[in-house]
């Protein structure tokens, strides 16, 4: 809190009787003298420090060939053997902005030095084998830091790595392919099962929140492909299908079926982990983990939809403008993403994410307003049918609130 | 306790660094010197910079067509070809079970990407103000790369030649 916005909030409570002269005195000392850097000069540092860094990997791509190869590795080790240095002399917390600040420094030069070493001795890798040598090498360092940038920059060079991989060939043919697609497509699951693995094992437990955010983006991308898919026609052309993206193989081969079967086993396999990480989580209040559990079952079951509805049968479409496109498709795919975001929404205000929350609750509203464009088409259809679905809102919102208890009591039953 | 763990986190990357560019070093100064004929063209990276990517050309294709080719493991065994500035060609491909038992005395390892044998070598990071000169002359089939080989069939790049000579020596020409 600010400080001005506190001496008001303490003199509102003075006056009301709630504290004393003394005790509002008390809690403005100890707020000065635990005073840290602000969050927003703390952003600034960090940006400085990552345009700076990405400025010296840009120095160093730019390959400066008359300069010896042992010169620039010297200079190099040499910078980061003083950035390591300056790193155990601020180790001890007395200043964490600036350790935080070396420390980002530090860990984008060990990025620099893999493109440096790379460079050098041609060593031709992935971009995903760089990425994935820098998070290992590196996070140590990060489970030091003392504010998020640090545990954010990681969390998502570690999943750029991880999507880099599952696309690094873009004939996903052959066994290994099978298992990248399906990885990929785990995402939302297997980045929330590491968080929960993060959020139990302390010495890593700075990187659960990136995490259990970045699980929720997944999902929400997740759905969203689905609705697309669906709700647009595409899906009735074959690389629409998740198991069939990049599939050089094509429709109904033995290696798109080995897919398909590798896809939703692991899909279920990690649903079921993740609903016993959620049963036992008992940090967590029981609210909480049955929206988790909703969620991580709903995911499930949109991904086994690909597999239960039997494509096929319906006619071929290469245009989203067909007439004749099925209703039940048109429908299904904005019925599963309107659910989702209602789940994320309540999961969102049970946490108290209000701007996350506010979100969720836009994109349901966009997303009505998308449906009737897509399905009736003309303006009379759509204002009625955004009428109707407003006033049924406005009616569930009711409901719910005049029997929130009830429903509450019972829900939290479930996991009693 | 803290501060030694603190240590052992920064030591870290600094000691894997060293490793990775100590290794490489040890692998160029150590192998059996082979030069190979390629084809390319030149992208770039965010991290290393423009770099030439070329196919080599082993005068043998190997068979990783078909999905369940991708990523099997393969040795291109390498004979020096008589009469042709040195040149080394591969005589055949040999499959990572039959290495052991074959009469192969050189050879590279690599694995079946994208419908090719691809060995880790072919990228030659260039500067920028060369690329577009390197590129056309790799293009039109004067380019040649040296590589040195490992007992085990790791190959790192030493050189690249354009018309026999050094790309330094090409560029300066």
């Amino acid at each position: 809190m600010k400080p001005q916005k506190l001496a008001v909030q303490l003199a509102e409570w003075e006056k009301q009787g709630l504290i004393t002269a003394e005790q509002s005195g008390g809690i403005i000392d100890y707020e000065s003298s635990r005073r840290t850097v602000p969050w927003v000069v703390y952003s600034f540092i960090m940006l400085g420090v990552t345009i700076v860094a990405v400025g010296i990997i840009s120095l160093i791509a730019a390959n400066w060939s008359d300069i010896p190869a042992g010169m620039k590795l010297t200079a190099d080790f040499g910078l980061l053997i003083g950035l390591a240095a300056c790193l155990c002399r601020f180790g001890d917390g007395a200043k964490p902005a600036v350790f935080d600040a070396v420390a980002a420094f530090f860990i984008f030069l060990c990025l620099a030095s893999i493109g440096l070493i790379s460079q050098i001795y041609h060593t031709g890798g992935e971009l995903y084998q760089a990425l994935f040598l820098w998070c290992c090498i590196t996070l140590p360092v990060t489970l030091f830091a003392f504010k998020r940038f640090i545990p954010n920059l990681w969390a998502a060079a570690f999943l750029t790595a991880v999507i880099a991989y599952c696309f690094h060939e873009t004939r996903l043919g052959g066994a290994e392919g099978v298992y990248r697609l399906a990885l990929f497509w785990s995402l939302p699951l297997s980045v929330f099962l590491a968080a929960v693995f993060c959020r139990r094992m302390r010495p890593l437990g700075l990187l659960a929140r990136p995490l259990f955010f970045w699980s929720a983006m997944f999902l929400l991308g997740a759905t969203v492909y689905f609705d697309s898919a669906h709700s647009s026609g595409f899906i009735l052309q074959h690389s629409s299908h998740p198991v069939r993206l990049f599939h050089y193989g094509g429709y109904g081969t033995g290696q798109a079926v080995a897919s398909a079967t590798v896809f939703y086993a692991l899909i279920d396999v990690l649903t079921v982990a993740a609903l016993a990480a959620i049963f036992y989580m008992k940090s967590l209040d029981r609210k909480t983990r049955i929206l988790l559990g909703l969620l991580a079952a709903l995911f499930c079951i949109m991904m086994n939809m690909y597999g239960i509805i039997d494509y096929a049968a319906y006619q071929k479409h290469y245009s989203s403008y067909a007439a004749d496109y099925p209703l039940f498709l048109k429908l299904l795919g904005p019925a599963v993403c309107i659910s989702m975001l209602l789940l994320l929404s309540f999961l969102f205000a049970g946490l108290n994410f209000q701007r996350l929350f506010n979100l969720c609750v836009n994109l349901i509203g966009l997303r009505f307003l998308i449906i009737y464009f897509q399905v009736f088409g003309s303006l009379a259809t759509t204002g009625i049918g955004l009428i109707v679905s407003g006033l049924i809102i406005i009616a569930a919102v009711v409901v719910w609130y005049r029997s929130r208890k009830k429903v509450q009591a019972w829900l939290g039953g479930l996991l009693r | 306790m803290k501060k030694y763990l603190l240590i052992a986190a920064v030591a870290l990357p600094l000691v894997v660094l060293f490793g990775m560019m100590f290794a490489r070093q040890a692998r160029l100064s150590r192998g059996s010197q082979v030069v190979l004929p390629i084809e390319g063209f030149d992208p770039r990276d965010l991290l290393s910079g423009h770099y030439l990517t070329y196919r080599i050309n082993y005068g043998a294709s190997a068979d990783c067509y078909g999905g369940q080719g991708a990523g099997r493991k393969l040795y291109a065994c390498l004979k020096k070809k008589s009469g042709d500035e040195g040149l080394y060609r591969a005589s055949r491909f040999i499959g990572a079970d039959d290495i052991l038992d074959s009469d192969c005395s050189l050879f590279i390892a690599g694995r079946c990407e994208n419908g090719r044998f691809a060995a880790g070598v072919e990228k030659f990071y260039i500067p920028e103000q060369h690329a577009a000169s390197l590129d056309k002359a790799v293009r039109t089939g004067k380019g040649k790369i040296v590589l040195k080989v490992s007992g085990s069939g790791a190959a790192a790049i030493q050189d690249l030649l354009i018309n026999g000579k050094s790309w330094r020596e090409y560029q300066e020409q």
